[in-house]
Order: C-alpha cells, then structure tokens, then sequence
C-alpha cells in the first residue's frame, strides 16, 4: 500500500461522507429540536432519490438541476408525515411510540416504492456523470464533487437559516426549551413542522446527489438509515455541525478502512467504532453527573 | 440515644458550582428528623446523596457506624434505608399492589416468592391507608394518594431509616393531618425518619430537630421553637413562608 | 385460585387439543407451514418479549441473535455432527451470555440509544458472516438432509416441525408467565417503569438487565436453532434488522409488556402476514408488508397498549370473568373469590 492510495481513499472518504454528513444533518435538526430519534430518515432519503429519479425520467431534468425541487417536495412530504403521523404520537412517557411508528414508517414507504418501482436498480444520467477530475495524480469524481459542495452549501444555508431568520430563531428556542418557546407565543407545532420539512428536504438533496452517481431501489435507505445514527453519534446528538464532521469522519473511516482492513470488515469496524464512542461517551457522562 | 446516621462535612460541587456546602449533622435512632429551607438550598441534594444518586465531592455518610459514602443507589434498601422523591416516580403500568410489592420484594425483608411479599404489601397498604385502592393504577388516584403510594412502597422495604422528600408539599391541612398521622405511627413502630418539608406547621409537630440550609449551608440547627425564633432564620426564610 | 379447578383451564385444555389435532386434518403443507411460522415467530416474540416488553429494553437487533444460534446449529451439524437438540441448549447458553456480556456496557444507555445499539450489533454480526469464509460467507449454509431422524431433526414432512414449534411456544409461555409473577418479573418491570424507583427498592438495574439480556437472547438462540433445521439453510439475511422488526411487531399489535398480549398479537399477525404474502406477492410484491406496517402504525397511534391493553381496562374483561366466574361457582361449587 502506498501513500498515493491512501490519499486517494481519503479523498474518496470525504466526497462519500458528504451525503452522510447530510443525512446525519437532517437527523440531528430533527432530534435537537423535537427530541425524537426518526427511525425512517434512510427511508426519507430513498424517497428523495425516487422523486430525483422520476424528475429525470419524466421531465428529463439533471439531478443537480432538480435540487430545489427536490427539496420543495420533500419539505412538504416531511410536514405532511410530521403533521399526520409523529405529532400524534409524541407522548409524555417515553420515546418508544415514536421508535416503533417511525419503524413502520420507514418499512411502510420502502415496501410502498417496492410495490411500485419494484425492486429493479434504477439510474440516472447527469451531464457529469463519468468525468472525472485529475488533480495531482488524484481522480476526482465530478459528480461527487459537486455533491460536496452541495452539502458545504446546505450547511451555510441551515446556519444562516438558524442564526438571522425568524424561524431560524424559532427552531433554536424550542430546540433549548419547548415549554418556554409556547409560552413566549411560538407555535411549536408549527416550528416541529417546518423543522421535521426541513429535516427531509435536507435528506431529499442528499438523496438527489446520490441519485447522481449511485442508483436507486426500495431499501437503500437501510444502509443510508443506519449510517445517519452513527453520524450522529460520532458528531454529537442534537448538533447540526457536529453531524458535518461525523459524516465525513465516518466517510474517511470507511474508505480508508477499507484499505487497511480490507472492504470486507470495514463495516464491522465501522458498527463497533460506533458502539464504542456511544458507550463510552454515555459513561462519561453518567460519571460527571454522579460525581 | 445513639446516632443512626452520621453527615460530617458533606459538599457537593456540580461543574463548580457548590450545591451543597460543608454540611453536617446528626440523625438519632428513632427520631423524626427534618431539613427545611428554601428552594435551593441543596436539600434534595442532600438526600440524593444520603440515598446513593450523587456521590459526595468531599465529607463522609455514616450509617450505624459505618461509612456508606458513595455506595451505589440500588445497595440502600438492603442496609435499612429506603427513600421517596420530590417528583413523584410511581410505576404507571403496574397496579398499586404491585408497586408496593416490588418495594416488599427488595428490601430488607429478604422475601423471595411473589406471593410473601404480595401478603406484606397487603399489610403495608393497610397501614398506609391505601387498601381499598390497590386494584388501581396510580393514575387514577388524586395526589394525595399517590403520595402515600410513595411513602408506602418506601415503607415496603422495612427501613430503619427513611427519607421522605416533600411528601406533604400540595396537600390540604386535613390531608397533611393524616399525613402527620401516618409518619407518626410509622415512627412509633421504630423507624427513623429524615424528612424535607416546607410546611411548617408539619414540621414543628412532627420532628424533635430541624435543620436549616440556606444557599447550600448549614445555618442552624435545633427543635423547631429554637430554630423558628432564631432571628437569622426568619430573617431568611420564615419572613415569607407561613402556612 | 391456584391448584383449585376452573373453567380457565379447561378452556385452554381445549383449545390446545384443537391445536394439536389440527396436523391429522389438514395436510397441506401450505397451510401446515403458515402454523409452524406462527409458531416459532410467536416463540421469537416471547423470547423478546423477556427483554423489550417486561425490561422496556427495545431491542432491534433479535434476528441477529437468533441468527447466531441458527449459525451455531448448522456449524455443529456439519462439522461435528452434533444433534440440534444438543445445539439448543449449547446456543441457548453460548448466545446468551455472548449477548449479555457484549450488551452490558450498553445498559446505562437508555430508550433509542440502546436500540441503535442493538441494530448496531446485529449489523456487525451479518457483516461479519457475510465476509467469513468459514460460515460460507454471503452463501451461508445448507444442511444436507440425512433423510428422517429424530436425531438430527430433519423430516421430510412439516408434521414434526409443527409439533416441535407447538410444544416450544407452551414450554416459552410458560416460562414467561412464571417469569412474569416471580421476583425476577418484578425486577424488570419495575426497571421498565422508572430506573430511579428500581434502585431506590433495591433492584440493581445492571444485574437484572443482564440476566434479561440472557435470558431473552438464549431463548431466541434456540429459535434459531429450531429455524436452521427446519427450512435446512440458512444465511446471513436472517440477521437482518427487518427481520427483527418481524418479531418486534406482534409485540405491538397484542401489547408490549404482557406476556398474553406477545403471543396473541404473533398468532394474530403472522398468519395475516403469511396470508398476505401468499395471495399478493405474486400480484404485488411488497403489498403484504405496506398494509402489515400500516396496520400497526393505526395501532401505535390510536391504541398504543395493544390489544391486551384495551382489553385490561375494558368492560368485555370484567364481563368474560363474572361469567367465567359464574360458571366456575356452578361447576366446581366454588365460591367467588374478593
């Protein structure tokens, strides 16, 4: 194994740690304001790929040109579950409603694209697809690139978002404390709404940049799903910016593993780093709260 | 009499911020003894501490003459020290005779068959006055009840010390009658009780000693006329607490 | 009530007659495969049940469990010849305390996280026997079949199997009641319901998460074992977080946390689903699993405490034991008990 190799995998590890990075994003969003672990985002994803992919076959739009589509669609698709399905869950007591109706969620709609798309791999063509760029020796896939700066441009949008605008300002308070923001006269459903939307929409551009150089079928978003906890592990539960260096951390973890431990185990190691981090992370904190 | 329960110099320090500061004091076997003091002031912390939640920064718990400092929380029953809390943790999906029961089976009475301790528990709900409710989930029970469920499965586990934490707070005068009623009847059958309360009038005819903490301090400690007429205590506290 | 007669048992006396009499009327092995699945999917639901419905630990990673003990059998099958009815009480052991241990450093994690612990796990495992040669990697295994032997399990006929899955789901349910009333029982329903209330009684929520996690892992080992023999191949799809939501669901459906309810919603929901799957795959695949999922999203959102938790607080419960009741006095001259 030489440098160059090495160098190579990194760069690969930061592109495909671009979509986790997003992915996790979106997780992270909807957890730090509504305290729920959304089981279905993988599925939210494989949605967004979907929509991606019936853009391109129906109105024969590029994946990167579709963005703002994409993501429009998918926001209403995220207040719709949000309004329909999660408020009516979130109880008092416990998580475990949530856990269990955003399960069914995700076997729901990935079941749901499998009775319509069937489990064919379908893909798209962008117009750049297949070039790639050489810098220094290093192959540099377009499409990839530009989904990483995608994702460098979504974060800058969600900071702006959350730092200037009003609902930005929103989404902050009632992530802090929700009891507080509803007596201060923020909607807070409202605010779970948009904040579950947004959520998606984020997940739909990253599954629009994937649609660029990966392809789409019904359980796609299992990989994808459980990707996103450990980004968020690695980053920090309920930090958006956090889940910026864990996508892209576990993206170099997994390329650069791969090359040290063989493709094979990546996966392993990548679950136990996982399982790791959360424990001992929980157990530091436990100790610092006993004393 | 002899000292049950022993504080020397117990703090507390959460990132710095000192919640419980250098406090001592003693607790005489079979006395009711209580903490009053404002929000704040670290007597909940205190008993979190006594009761294995926290373990201290500095200064040491002792019980029958043993030191129990930093004992982990689920090891206090079986030494004779059992608990209630501020906010109320009853098992919601468990009937009031099984709360209890889970209090009998894992406390001193050392029971191992279910059905032992459903006869204990039966003789608790009796004694707490709870009997006619315990078919019922503790969401069909007003306060006052749930209360005592508290008190009842503490009780279950047949301490010899146990701490009651703002048992009292939100019940009526009669209410609060029958709960001194109870707390007293359970002392008379030789348990010693540590208790928090903020309503006076519970704790002066209840306890033989009281201390005040202030701002996590110990201020002072006495029977209740001493410590209601010292003038730095009503100074601080009682000027605007009367029941 | 206990040791005296009553119409209860007989009841249940009755219906497992029924039960057992049904392989010498129907020999469709179409219809006798929907039973065995019932079953044993009924067995994975109970086993969960130990650690998911009485401890409130929400584990989503079963089928990896199982899986193992699936793999156990079949390795020992044809590398030493060991009879699977030695496997089970070798995986019941072997995967429980792997579990447990492996799980332990993850019980002070709570609700969601130990979940996400769980998948976790599950996915390094079937990463792990995806890329191991020695358990045949993404091939997985078969066991060769030997033709009918007691011994080595294996029939040509879905008559053993169904005996053996029945006999199973009552020894589990048995075992569950009776864990259910103990002290042990006790333990984790009291950790379910409030942690801090469990330390403050006395429970050490550590020592009962892992004996729970033992118990609970082991029993589905057995499963797994039972699996392996009875469709003869196995491999590394079985450990599949999808999976684990197959026995997870029941769960749901007949009311997370009672005993009662685990099996009632497997017996319900698994032939529904086998049904469902039979009629519509062809025609629509998928379909069976969107209107199976859709199903208990409608139960989560509108009767989250299942079928057994209406039925607790509902007049039918009062009505059905008055006159059960009634009947006992009449038949047995007994009473009624306060």
């Amino acid at each position: 194994m030489n440098a160059g190799i090495l160098i190579q995998a990194l760069i690969n590890g930061i592109m495909v740690g671009g979509i986790y990075a997003m992915i996790g994003m979106s997780l992270n969003l909807i957890f730090g304001v509504m305290k729920i672990v959304n089981f279905c985002q993988g599925e939210i994803l494989m949605v967004g790929m979907y929509v991606t992919y019936l853009l391109y076959s129906e109105l024969g739009l590029d994946p990167f040109v579709a963005i703002p589509l994409v993501a429009v669609i998918m926001f209403f698709f995220g207040v719709l579950v949000q309004v329909s399905l999660i408020t009516r869950s979130i109880k008092e007591d416990g998580d475990q409603n949530i856990l269990f109706l955003t399960c069914c969620l995700g076997t729901l709609l990935s079941n749901l694209f499998l009775l319509v798309f069937k489990s064919d791999y379908r893909t798209v063509q962008s117009v750049f697809s297949n070039q790639v760029l050489t810098v220094g020796g290093m192959n540099i896939s377009v499409t990839r690139l530009l989904g990483f700066f995608v994702l460098c441009a979504v974060t800058v949008l969600i900071f702006l978002m959350l730092k200037h605008t009003k609902l930005g300002k929103q989404i902050r308070a009632t992530s802090q404390n929700a009891v507080g923001a509803q007596v201060t006269g923020i909607k807070t459903k409202f605010v779970y709404a948009c904040t579950y939307g947004i959520g998606s929409a984020i997940a739909g551009i990253a599954g629009a940049c994937l649609m660029s150089y990966y392809y789409v079928f019904p359980s796609v978003g299992n990989t994808y799903g459980t990707r996103s906890f450990i980004v968020v592990t690695m980053g920090g539960l309920g930090s958006v910016f956090g889940a910026f260096f864990g996508g892209i951390a576990l993206g170099v973890m997994e390329t650069v593993g791969s090359v040290v431990v063989g493709a094979a185990f990546k996966d392993t190691l990548v679950f136990v780093a996982f399982i790791l981090i959360l424990v001992i992370k929980e157990n530091l904190n436990i100790r610092r709260k006993r004393g | 009499m002899a000292e049950l329960l022993e504080i020397k110099n117990l703090t507390k320090n959460f990132r710095g911020l000192k919640a419980v500061d250098n406090v001592s004091f003693q607790v005489e076997k079979g006395s009711i003894t209580g903490i009053i003091g404002s929000n704040g002031a670290g007597k909940t912390t205190v008993f979190n501490m006594i009761s294995g939640v926290f373990a201290p920064t500095s200064g040491n718990i002792i019980y029958n003459g043993k030191d129990i400092t930093g004992t982990k929380a689920c090891y206090y029953t079986e030494m004779g020290i059992a608990r209630t809390f501020q906010i109320m943790k009853p098992l919601r999906n468990m009937t009031v005779l099984d709360n209890v029961i889970s209090g009998a089976l894992f406390g001193r009475k050392h029971l191992n068959k279910a059905s032992e301790a459903r006869e204990y528990a039966l003789e608790v709900l009796e004694f707490t006055g709870l009997y006619e409710k315990k078919d019922l989930y503790p969401k069909d029970m007003g306060t006052p009840y749930k209360k005592r469920l508290e008190v009842a499965r503490a009780l279950a586990t047949d301490p010899e010390l146990l701490l009651l934490d703002e048992v009292m707070a939100g019940l009526n005068p009669t209410e609060t009658d029958e709960a001194v009623e109870l707390f007293r009847k359970i002392n008379e059958n030789g348990t010693t009780i540590l208790l928090i309360e903020h309503i006076m009038r519970a704790v002066a005819s209840l306890c033989q000693k009281v201390v005040v903490m202030h701002h996590g301090e110990k201020i002072t400690e006495g029977t209740p006329e001493q410590v209601m007429n010292d003038p730095y205590v009503i100074e601080i506290y009682l000027g605007k607490e009367e029941d | 009530m206990k040791g005296k007669m009553s119409i209860r048992y007989i009841l249940v006396a009755l219906l497992l007659l029924i039960v057992a009499l049904v392989p010498l009327v129907i020999d469709t092995p179409y219809i006798l495969g929907i039973f065995v699945t019932t079953f044993y999917v009924a067995c994975c639901t109970l086993a969960w049940s130990v650690l998911g419905g009485l401890t409130g630990q929400i584990s989503l990673g079963h089928a990896g469990f199982m899986g193992i003990g699936a793999y156990i059998a079949a390795i020992l099958m044809n590398n030493a010849g060991i009879s699977p009815w030695i496997s089970m009480i070798i995986a019941f052991f072997v995967v429980g305390l792997l579990a447990a241990v492996l799980l332990s450093p993850c019980f002070v994690l709570s609700g969601a996280y130990f979940t996400l612990v769980t998948i976790a796990f599950a996915e390094a495992f079937r990463n792990l026997f995806t890329n191991w040669s020695y358990v045949g990697s993404g091939q997985g295994i078969l066991i060769p079949m030997k033709g009918n032997s007691l011994y080595i399990m294996r029939w040509v006929s879905k008559v053993p199997y169904y005996y053996i899955s029945l006999i199973m789901l009552v020894i589990f349910f048995l075992v569950l009641k009776k864990i259910d009333r103990s002290k042990l029982g006790y333990a984790l329903k009291t950790i379910r319901e409030d942690e801090d209330t469990a330390n403050a009684v006395g429970i050490n929520p550590f020592k009962y998460k892992f004996i729970a996690t033992f118990i609970s892992t082991g029993m589905i080992a057995i499963v797994g074992v039972f699996y392996a023999n009875y469709i003869g191949y196995i491999n590394p799809d079985i450990l599949k977080h999808s999976q684990s939501l197959t026995y997870v669901l029941p769960a749901i459906i007949g009311g997370i946390g009672s005993v009662t309810g685990s099996l009632l919603g497997a017996v319900i929901a698994t032939p529904l689903s086998e049904f469902l799957n039979a009629s519509l795959s062809g025609i629509a695949g998928g379909l069976n699993l969107v209107v199976y999922a859709a199903i208990v999203i409608l139960i989560v959102l509108f009767q989250p405490s299942g079928i057994m938790g209406w039925y607790d607080h509902s007049k039918v419960r009062k009505a059905v034991n008055s006159k059960l009741d009634a009947i006992d006095s009449r038949l047995f001259g007994r009473k009624d008990e306060g």
